[in-house]
């Protein structure tokens, strides 16, 4: 099912929980919603659920406003975020709830849930009460309950925030092969930005009940539209300059560390910017000839194996991530470093 | 002209519009004009509108009339000497048992509480035996040589009042302990500690630290103590000290057609308990919850010093013991065959009982009880849920007020509510001129005079609605609302997930708060005494009342048994009420 949020605002009395906010998810989709706790993400779900009705604007599924559809005819599945298990039913009985409400027969009711069960790998725990099941089991069976009913949207609420460290990889990996098996429509709400770039098709970043980008896991990432979005997926070094000469895609940026070359359009000279380095794309310089020539002094090293990550601090102080893959050569705190970075790696954003 | 209507079509999902909610919020409205204040305005238009035009005639009357001055003045009296009497009780048990760990405690704070279901009603038949001038207390004191007879202490005193104070003061102590400890515990010790580390100790710290913090708490209990001992109709009805308001009323009923000057009255007691009650949930306010909901700290109890701790056993026990006597009268009462000049019965019998289930009148009065009794636990069951499910789970915007109306039955004295009924249901016929079916129908169906049935479920719903209300509120918010949107969001229907999901979670406290709402209905005396008119219609209450003023010499006697079996019915259900739910069961009785 298609779902389409066209300018929804939704105030909760003079706070806007999320403002005029519009984008689309396509049938198939496995679309994220990402954003620090707070930002309106878990609002736009429920908006979407039918749980709130938004203030202003519409929204859509498969082109149909639904605004005044209530929850209970939107065919929307739901995983909550603290799964919501009845506890006076079964696993079996919490499956077939909402089967049972579309009036199923039981011979498919019986098989429905079986199957459900046996995609959340819960097939054997069918008769045990909810207060019996540790959390990553709850959470199948809140996936199952909500898949069963073959939702138009599948709609996920910070579904891992509850689980361990370990679990929470088994878990997303599970989401991404169901999604995959089955082509479920979904949308998935998370604070984690490793969640998002690891399992969504698409991600909308939001900030302050707005949504500020929109685009593949790749694009979020490499080509941030703002310094909140570039620190808040990824580590971020900025660095502030001013435009020197913008040619044919090419960019030079004056900053008191030197002249960065960046890739770029659109940029007039004397024109204030920040270059954005990912800690990944400094690495030390192996020999004199390259452009981006950065000098530091290494702060702390921390040796974490396969990378080495090193705080390090600018002439003027301001300190500076970097990371090196396969490290060489043991840097010492107090050792100055010289590192660069492609002009491609660079990230200019506009002040 | 587009963009208008699509933006009125945009409701909060919260106070949306559903079948349910529409469907409970009409019931609930028609139930409120027809039972609650359409008799109360009809009390109001009689009381100052009696002959179309506004007077204050009947309040000037009532003002200058020396007879109901000393009425007023008797009442008043009485609620001020029970409240003070509770407070001077209260204080120091309450302090025990917040501050000072002691084995037994479990025990001796339940056993604490058990007066306040045991009915001072009931307890003023026994009262008699024991506190009389020739009653066994005095038997007692004579015989252990302390006060000899001839000058046995008038214990009763002054027409009775003492002994509507004892028992008074009696039956409701457990309710100011209640609110006092709660009150206590609340205190975060840390307040107390800081002002320990800059030096204060003992009476000081208490008067400056303690008192304050209590006190809104302590009111509260107090005004619920005021209330009671202010409307209180059955004891001094029993005790025969009847120059107070309550018992004034009582005597005005039968000439309810002709003289207002009855509803004057009921609008003073009206008046007075709806300002308490108001004072009171002004000075409980949000504070109080904002403490609660900082939860009890652990460490606040010192284990009590063995000196004190005979003072706690000593007091304790001595408490719950004086406020079984009565009861305990009662139960003796009901098992002597001859009971008189003596401390104890002379001779033991179980005649009486065999009387209860053979005698008309009581076999009638227990069969009607217990069908009044669960029509409006029934009742209040219904109206509970619907009262509660509105506002845990619909904030809508009259959600203030529906609270208010459901808890204004606890500032509704029973004797007002059951005057009222009795004054705006009177529905005559005329025999000579036979009037519609609807009307003839109304006649017999609601008008008390014929059959008080319905009249009579009603008001001890309306009376027990609240803590109902409570109960389930209690219920529905500890019970997470993504439970019931998980329902919705599969696509079940308001009314389904209520029925399916919503129910069975808090069925516990329903069943506890049908159950209390069952056994206090059991022994509900003003609206009983008020509202049955007729003999086969009286409940357990209403025939004791009449057997005690019976000329029959076994009268009394099986008057008690009646009201011991009505004891043993409520204890039981209390037990079971209190299984289900438990602790709290404590909260449903603070202010």
């Amino acid at each position: 099912m298609n779902v389409s949020i066209q300018n929804v605002t939704k105030r909760f009395g003079a706070v806007a929980a999320a403002e005029d906010v519009s984008f689309d998810i396509q049938d198939g989709e496995l679309f994220f919603l990402l954003g620090p706790s707070g930002c309106g993400k878990t609002t736009v779900l429920r908006l979407i659920a039918g749980f709130y009705a938004p203030d202003a604007g519409e929204i859509r599924f498969d082109g149909q406003p639904v605004n005044d559809v209530p929850p209970n005819q939107r065919n929307t599945g739901m995983v909550f975020q603290n799964y919501a298990l009845w506890p006076h039913m079964t696993v079996a009985e919490n499956v077939a709830y909402g089967l049972d409400v579309r009036g199923a027969s039981r011979d498919e009711k019986e098989r429905r849930v079986r199957d459900a069960l046996a995609i959340v790998r819960m097939g054997d725990l069918a008769g045990r009460s909810p207060a019996q099941l540790s959390g990553g089991q709850q959470q199948r069976v809140a996936l199952a309950r909500a898949l069963v009913i073959n939702p138009g949207i599948l709609l996920l609420d910070e579904p891992l925030s509850n689980l361990d460290a370990k679990l929470r990889l088994e878990t997303r990996e599970e989401i991404t092969r169901i999604h995959s098996e089955t082509r479920q429509t979904m949308l998935y709400v998370t604070h984690d930005q490793k969640e998002a770039l690891s399992m969504a098709d698409r991600i909308g970043v939001m900030n302050a009940g707005r949504l500020v980008q929109m685009g593949t896991p790749r694009e979020i990432y490499r080509a941030p539209v703002s310094r909140f979005v570039a620190d808040f997926i990824g580590e971020m070094n900025f660095l502030e300059g001013k435009v020197e000469r913008a040619a044919n895609g090419e960019v030079a940026v004056a900053t008191v560390y030197g002249t960065l070359t960046a890739r770029g359009d659109g940029f007039q000279p004397g024109q204030p910017v920040t270059c954005g380095i990912r800690p990944e794309a400094l690495t030390p310089a192996h020999d004199g000839g390259s452009v981006n020539l950065i000098s530091a002094t290494v702060q702390h090293a921390t040796y974490l194996g396969e990378i080495e990550q090193y705080t390090l601090t600018l002439a003027d102080g301001q300190p500076l991530r970097s990371l090196e893959t396969n490290p060489e050569a043991v840097r010492r705190p107090g050792e100055k470093l010289t590192l660069t970075v492609r002009p491609e790696d660079i990230i200019l954003l506009r002040a | 002209m587009n963009r208008q209507n699509t933006q009125k079509r945009i409701t909060n999902y919260e106070s949306r519009v559903t079948p349910t909610s529409v469907g409970f919020t009409v019931l609930l409205a028609v139930f409120a004009i027809l039972f609650l204040f359409y008799p109360l305005g009809y009390i109001f238009k009689a009381a100052f509108w009696p002959n179309g035009g506004f007077t204050l005639e009947f309040f000037r009357l009532l003002f200058t009339s020396p007879f109901q001055l000393e009425c007023l003045r008797n009442s008043v009296l009485l609620s001020i000497v029970i409240t003070a009497l509770t407070t001077v009780i209260t204080l120091p048990v309450a302090h025990w048992f917040t501050r000072y760990s002691f084995p037994g405690k479990a025990i001796l704070s339940g056993l604490l509480l058990v007066p306040m279901v045991l009915p001072p009603f009931v307890g003023a038949i026994g009262v008699k035996q024991v506190f009389a001038r020739f009653g066994s207390l005095n038997l007692l004191l004579d015989k252990l040589g302390l006060v000899p007879l001839d000058n046995g202490i008038d214990w009763l005193g002054a027409g009775g009042f003492w002994g509507v104070v004892i028992l008074g003061v009696l039956h409701v102590y457990p309710i100011m302990f209640l609110n006092v400890s709660a009150a206590m515990a609340n205190v975060d010790p840390t307040l107390r500690e800081a002002a320990e580390n800059l030096g204060a100790r003992g009476w000081r710290l208490f008067r400056t630290i303690t008192l304050p913090l209590v006190m809104p708490g302590y009111f509260a209990g107090a005004i619920i103590v005021f209330i009671f001992a202010f409307t209180d109709l059955g004891t001094p009805l029993l005790i025969g000290y009847n120059r107070v308001v309550a018992v004034q009323i009582f005597d005005k009923i039968v000439e309810v057609g002709t003289n207002p000057f009855a509803y004057t009255l009921v609008i003073l007691v009206l008046l007075v308990t709806l300002v308490l009650f108001f004072v009171s949930k002004k000075l409980t306010g949000e504070k109080s919850y904002e403490m609660m909901a900082r939860g009890h700290t652990a460490g606040a109890e010192t284990p009590a010093p063995p000196r004190l701790r005979w003072w706690i056993y000593g007091g304790t026990t001595a408490l719950v013991l004086v406020s079984l006597l009565p009861h305990a009268s009662v139960v003796i009462q009901s098992f002597a065959s001859h009971w008189f000049m003596t401390i104890l019965p002379d001779q033991v019998t179980t005649q009486f009982y065999g009387e209860v289930f053979h005698h008309p009148l009581t076999l009638s009065s227990i069969r009607n009880s217990l069908l009044y009794s669960s029509l409006s636990a029934f009742l209040d069951l219904i109206l509970g849920v619907m009262i509660a499910w509105l506002l845990t789970r619909r904030r809508a915007p009259g959600a203030n007020l529906l609270d208010a109306i459901a808890m204004l039955p606890l500032a509704l004295p029973g004797i007002v509510l059951a005057f009222g009924y009795v004054a705006g249901f009177n529905i005559p016929v005329d025999p000579k001129h036979p009037p519609a079916a609807w009307y003839q129908w109304l006649h017999d169906f609601i008008d008390p005079s014929v059959n008080p049935t319905v009249l009579l479920v009603v008001s001890y719903s309306v009376r027990r609605l609240p803590y109902i209300v409570r109960a389930a509120v209690a219920g529905l918010q500890q019970t997470s609302v993504t439970l019931e949107e998980a329902s919705l969001n599969l696509g079940a229907s308001t009314f389904r997930t209520l029925r399916k999901i919503t129910l069975p979670l808090v069925m516990a406290n329903l069943i506890a708060g049908t159950i209390l709402t069952f056994s206090f209905a059991m022994l509900e005396v003003s609206d009983s005494l008020i509202l049955a008119m007729k003999e086969a219609y009286y409940p357990i209450t209403k025939g004791i009342y009449q057997l005690i003023g019976r000329v029959d010499p076994n009268a009394p006697a099986v008057a008690c048994a009646l009201g011991v079996l009505g004891m043993v019915l409520l204890a039981a259900s209390l037990l079971v009420a209190s299984k289900a739910l438990g602790k709290r069961m404590g909260q449903l009785f603070r202010a």
